[in-house]
């Protein structure tokens, strides 16, 4: 398998834009379906970061810059090529000309993603929950949105599938009817592995919020905390048996699971668990966390004793996609450069028979938008005039509070987040956006800056002296430096009961909301910048008040006193009536080439093939019609499968 | 500050002892490691197992020069506390002290603050090298925050406490 650039770019069964987890996930269902069925098969898997596969140093040189990095943001660790430009992490440090994003409001688009081999999966949380079936019936049940093409039953064998292929660890039992599944609609199905165990912060605010309820709209929602399935290694279940219907298998002992730790490490590639490094974002040492990376270690083991051809290209930017007279999809053209940031590249041309874009939403869709060819200039795939359009996120807000004074909960131990708050559905979804809550292991990290912060403002009280005198905060600054034992004790006994609720918010498709281009924003390469134009509309603001109230609620149940001041928070500011909230990015880029029923209404069908070019598939985030709660990656991965088993019937291989 | 005499073998003294080996009077390095002591409330065994000492101490000295670390050191040991106080000159230097040991960091100092309170003989070494920035001193360092002890966690990304323990009682 070639991870140098090939100089012949022949005539590929498939070709993928994009090395991150739909594209690699496609990759790997479509050869593991070819080795299985006898069939011979070439991919080429391009990608416009740089990045290699596997390998300690590469992985311990990520981590060394993460515990050198200042400011230890979702990207930090990893290395960014000028020739294939990410969304910065802390755009406004920079001038505006020098960003990636060209923001047109009125709000700023927070989340970003990771142009490298692997994609965003290197800096992802790793949860990985499946939609409800309410969710896909949005404008159905609750007058709003839009319907999916299928319902949650179509996809479920998909999620099942996704769920083994990214290694969940979940137990069904756990899974309440609060989040719209029962367990027995799981049937037989089990998780590949047992649930990560719960921190000793879920257990407090388990017990402190028995019985507890929350009313929306005069109706009582149970306040339960669940457990969140995660793509994080943690103890196999022997009785559960793989549903993967594409892996060849010669004995049902191969049904069992085994859980893949660090691509090309003998040692620990058998599959570590997750050993609490609490550093889920952006980085996790042990590996336990799914990434691309072990499914291109996978396909790479695949293709060497299949005999499948697999190449992945990277340094490999498309700009385009050329048709051939029928309509179809003749060719990807792309720029191979040399140097990350040395502003040369060479064009080339990668030809195939089916092609697939798995690049990120707003990739995607800008690959579209870019390339020429349709007659009147509106890009490709394009006729229903919504390529772009409908870019969605979960704007996320977060609210946080201190336990009393006998009652320490933790702070920086373990997974992220272990367990949920969900207020994930109910009638109150016609007139106000839905939430999951992350039930923050990390203290105030996120929220306050914790434990730096907290050190400034025990060392440092001075420069909090400014602080508005209505700030929740300003308890918590000393009148002169405290220092020695004092400190020590003082840090421990704060730091250690510090809760953090950030909320998930649904965000409605809105075709104002869309990615476009122009000739005058280009990148190092000369390609076109993505031009966003995002708003926040009272749907989700109205859901945030609602979010808060609830944080609030809860805070008061469990004795805690809150601190959320919107003046301090991380973020952009957004009002609702006399309200102020602040939102960043979730980092969940969703809509731009909706899937749907119709031509007319839509980018791509529920295979996530193109309506306008047959041979070409436009896959990820980017096809959910709506949000839902859940974080999208367990849906696109299972929207991956479900194309490539599509795929794989129209491919018409040969036999070997 | 009392200092218990010490014995040092002739052929193992480090490039900068505790102890003067002749008249047994405090080296820099012990008035720095008394001061690390007595400010951020760890023992010195403690300070000593980061293995960031002699770091830190330099550091300071590669910032503000060594004339500043001096006259620093020999207040600071006199009287610890004087020199957090919000009216000491000192304070800024000795928060950044502070920083170095607890989240292994370096915050630029106030703007000009050598030349108001240094002679011309004393600050005209101060930040020869462009270190006196925000950042983190080096990938150790942040490992090795004591705000991470203090709490009682792992630096997150490093020190892993393993499978699990994210659920037993504090």
């Amino acid at each position: 398998m070639a991870e140098e650039r090939c100089s012949g770019i022949g005539a590929y069964d498939v070709v993928v834009v994009g090395g991150g987890v739909t594209g690699t996930v496609l990759a790997k269902v479509v050869a593991e379906l070819a080795w299985r069925d006898r069939k011979s098969l070439s991919i080429l898997i391009l990608e416009a970061g740089t990045g290699m596969v596997g390998g300690d140093a590469t992985h311990n040189a990520y981590l060394n810059t993460y515990y050198g990095a200042l400011a230890k943001t979702p990207n930090a660790p990893y290395p960014i090529a000028d020739n294939a430009p990410s969304p910065e992490d802390l755009a406004f440090l920079k001038p505006p000309q020098d960003r990636y994003f060209v923001q047109r409001g009125p709000l700023p688009f927070g989340s970003n993603n990771l142009r490298l081999l692997g994609g965003t999966t290197h800096h992802w949380m790793g949860i990985a929950l499946r939609m409800l079936p309410s969710d896909f019936e949005l404008s159905g049940r609750h007058g709003v949105g839009v319907d999916w093409p299928f319902t949650y039953d179509d996809l479920k064998p998909y999620y099942e599938k996704a769920e083994w292929e990214l290694g969940v660890s979940a137990d069904s039992l756990d899974q309440l009817e609060i989040n719209g599944v029962k367990p027995k609609d799981f049937g037989a199905y089990q998780f590949p592995m047992h649930g990560l165990p719960r921190s000793y912060l879920d257990k407090v605010l388990g017990k402190g919020l028995d019985k507890f309820t929350f009313k929306i709209d005069g109706q009582n929602y149970p306040a339960r905390l669940v457990p969140i399935p995660q793509a994080r290694n943690a103890m196999p279940n022997p009785s559960a048996k793989d549903p993967r219907d594409y892996i060849a298998r010669t004995s049902e002992n191969e049904r069992l699971y085994q859980p893949f730790g660090a691509p090309d490490d003998p040692f620990t590639g058998a599959g570590q668990r997750c050993e609490g490094n609490a550093s889920c974002i952006p980085i996790c040492p042990s590996r336990a966390k799914y990434s691309a990376l072990k499914t291109i270690e996978q396909l790479k083991m695949l293709s060497l004793r299949s005999g499948i051809r697999v190449d992945i290209v990277t340094k490999a930017v498309a700009s385009d996609l050329e048709l051939d007279d029928a309509g179809n999809i003749a060719a990807i053209n792309y720029l191979a450069y040399d140097e990350p940031d040395l502003a040369y590249a060479t064009p080339r041309r990668a030809t195939g028979r089916w092609f697939v874009l798995a690049s990120s939403a707003i990739e995607n869709a800008k690959l579209l938008l870019a390339s020429h060819g349709a007659p009147d200039g509106e890009g490709l795939a394009n006729s229903s005039g919504r390529v772009g359009k409908n870019l969605m996120d979960h704007p996320f807000v977060l609210s946080w509070a201190l336990m009393p004074e006998n009652q320490p909960v933790g702070g920086f131990r373990g997974p992220g987040v272990t367990c949920d708050l969900p207020m994930r559905h109910g009638a109150f979804r016609s007139n106000r956006a839905a939430f999951r809550t992350d039930v923050g292991n990390w203290g105030w990290g996120l929220a306050d800056g914790a434990p730096y912060q907290d050190v400034e403002r025990i060392i440092n009280p001075a420069a909090f002296a400014g602080m508005a005198l209505g700030s929740p905060a300003k308890d918590l600054v000393p009148a002169e430096p405290i220092f020695g034992a004092a400190l020590r004790q003082l840090i421990r006994s704060r730091v250690r009961r510090q809760i953090t609720l950030g909320f998930l918010m649904e965000q409605l498709p809105s075709s104002a909301n869309r990615v476009t281009i122009d000739d005058k924003h280009r990148d190092a390469l000369g390609l076109h910048k993505p031009i966003i134009h995002y708003d926040i509309d009272d749907y989700t603001r109205k859901g945030m008040e609602t979010a808060f109230d609830f944080a609030t609620a809860v805070y008061q149940k469990l004795g805690a006193k809150e601190y959320t001041d919107p003046a301090v928070a991380l973020g952009t500011e957004v009002k609702f009536g006399k309200r102020t909230f602040k939102y960043i990015g979730a980092g969940h880029i969703i809509g731009t080439h909706r899937m749907g029923t119709q031509k007319t209404n839509s980018v791509v069908d529920g295979d996530q093939r193109s309506w306008d070019h047959r041979n070409l598939y436009i896959i990820g985030c980017g096809s959910m019609p709506t949000t839902g709660t859940s974080n999208p990656t367990l849906t696109a991965t299972a929207l991956s499968i479900k194309s490539a088993e599509h795929l794989f019937r129209n491919l018409g291989l040969a036999g070997r | 500050m009392k200092h218990r005499p010490v014995q040092i073998h002739p052929y193992a003294v480090p490039a900068i002892a505790e102890y003067d080996k002749h008249s047994e009077k405090p080296s820099e390095l012990r008035l720095f490691l008394d001061v690390s002591i007595a400010l951020t409330g760890f023992t010195e065994a403690e300070l000593k197992s980061t293995g960031l000492v002699r770091a830190y101490f330099d550091e300071i000295a590669l910032v503000v020069g060594h004339a500043i670390r001096t006259h620093f050191l020999q207040q600071a040991a006199k009287d610890p506390g004087a020199v957090m106080r919000k009216d000491s000159m000192w304070q800024p230097l000795a928060q950044n002290l502070l920083r170095l040991w607890y989240l292994g960091q370096w915050k630029r100092m106030p703007k000009c603050w050598a030349r108001t309170h240094f002679d011309e003989k004393t600050q005209h070494s101060y930040d020869e090298f462009g270190r006196d920035i925000d950042r983190v001193v080096s990938p150790q360092s942040y490992q090795e925050g004591l705000v991470w002890r203090a709490i009682g966690v792992n630096p997150p990304g490093a020190k892993q406490p393993g499978f699990g323990s994210w659920g037993e009682k504090i």
